[in-house]
């Protein structure tokens, strides 16, 4: 009997440990490679429709000499997220808890799309507008716009959306604890 | 003959069987919660309690707001169309001819450049810029995602989940979600200033938001919204296991 139960007991073991919730609940790695998807999608877009007004006067003893005048609008996407290429962690704490720890949101893009400009009026006297002084505008256009995304609070916007995704992915995968922590700057480094 | 030795009975034995109840008992209280729910449709209640659990993951992620838009419009230009013949359209107000819904919204863009001392006729370079924020997002109210252990019946309709791990569901309108009109201030207003009273700009701004719709439509807000709300969901539920999700 005893010899029976011996040779049995690893299988019965096994076999009822195989239904056990915690059997289904991802690795680490897999769970590492999941965080990376989800964090591929930013976690927050300012989508900017901007105007740029060009105005440049010269006159001499009172008489223009100068009138160049150039009002048009763009579209400037500026993107934030998490960037996992500056390292980050997953340690499981105990059964159904993690811990996450990842670097602090960052802006990953400012993209103006140059298709969609749509000039509303030019006005050349006295010299033209050329093609670089407009696109100088646009890039310093794009600076002062991620200035005013961060000013509007999207890095703490873009990290709160791509925790709750990872939080949620984490609850349906079988874990109902999860822990945030922020990835250390000296932690960050050697990642 | 001498009688047969019999062989001492090992110690082992209780100790082993102590420990193979013990962990029958720990394998059960793990396994057993299921089946104290057990019905006849088993397969049924399961596959509705992980479709209850799907929606209200997405219905968290559905509250996210994931893009907002900064819009400028340029007033009057953004409101009117190249080629309108405003004497011909004066004239037919004056005649009170029939005008029609758009030439209606062109004679308001028209009172309103009066108003703010901007010549529409001539090719003039006057004009106002306006700064909104829209922001938009999905509507969950009056759906199952509100509360879908209250409605299996429609849990069943709003999301489906096959054997192959292919799960559809059907996601809520998208919606606009916040419409503000931003104050202007003498250090973010980079443009040539114009002489405008409260009064007109009130005016203006009351102009700029009932054209909400038109700018939400011009610009695909609601679009790109419902999009990237989908890329999360779909991200997260593919990341949960599922292999494919369809959107309905």
């Amino acid at each position: 009997m005893r010899k029976i139960l011996t040779v049995l007991m690893p299988a019965l073991v096994f076999t009822l440990l195989a239904g056990c919730p915690f059997q289904t609940r991802p690795d680490i790695p897999e769970v590492e490679s999941r965080i990376r998807e989800i964090c591929e999608i930013p976690g927050y877009e300012h989508i900017y429709r901007d105007i740029i007004y060009i105005d440049e006067k010269t006159s001499f003893l009172a008489i223009p000499v100068v009138d160049k005048r150039l009002l048009f609008s763009v579209d400037v996407r500026v993107q934030a997220g998490i960037d996992l290429n500056e390292g980050f962690t997953v340690e499981k704490v105990s059964r159904g808890t993690i811990r996450v720890l990842l670097p602090p949101a960052q802006i990953l893009l400012a993209d103006a799309d140059e298709q969609s400009i749509r000039q509303y009026f030019l006005k050349e006297f006295g010299g033209q507008v050329s093609r670089l002084e407009y696109y100088d505008e646009i890039q310093r256009k794009k600076n002062e716009l991620i200035e005013d995304a961060l000013k509007r609070g999207i890095l703490n916007r873009a990290e709160a959306n791509v925790k709750k995704v990872i939080e949620n992915f984490l609850q349906l995968s079988g874990y109902d604890t999860v822990i945030f922590e922020q990835l250390k700057k000296g932690d960050r480094d050697a990642g | 003959m001498p009688a047969e030795k019999k062989k001492p009975r090992k110690k082992l034995r209780p100790r082993l069987l102590i420990i193979l109840v013990i962990i029958v008992a720990l394998a059960f209280l793990m396994t057993a919660d299921p089946l104290f729910h057990l019905d006849f449709g088993i397969i049924r209640t399961d596959r509705q309690a992980a479709s209850i659990a799907v929606l209200t993951e997405v219905r968290d992620v559905c509250a996210l707001n994931t893009v907002e838009f900064i819009h400028k419009s340029v007033f009057p230009h953004d409101f009117i169309s190249e080629d309108i013949a405003w004497g011909r359209l004066l004239q037919k107000q004056r005649e009170g001819m029939f005008l029609s819904e758009e030439e209606k919204a062109d004679l308001e863009v028209y009172n309103l450049c009066k108003t703010l001392d901007i010549s529409p006729e001539r090719r003039a370079y006057d004009f106002v810029v306006v700064t909104s924020i829209v922001k938009g997002g999905f509507d969950l109210k009056g759906t199952v995602y509100q509360n879908p252990e209250d409605h299996p019946e429609l849990v069943a309709k709003a999301v489906s989940i096959s054997e192959d791990g292919t799960i559809s569901l059907s996601l809520p309108d998208p919606v606009i979600t916040e419409f503000i009109i931003e104050d202007s201030s003498s250090s973010s207003y980079t443009y040539p200033d114009m002489d405008i009273d409260p009064e007109e700009w009130k005016a203006l701004t009351g102009f700029i938001q009932g054209r909400v719709e038109t700018i939400v439509a011009s610009e695909g807000i609601l679009n790109t919204a419902k999009e990237r709300g989908s890329r999360f969901i779909e991200g997260m539920l593919k990341d949960a296991g599922y292999k494919e999700v369809i959107f309905r």
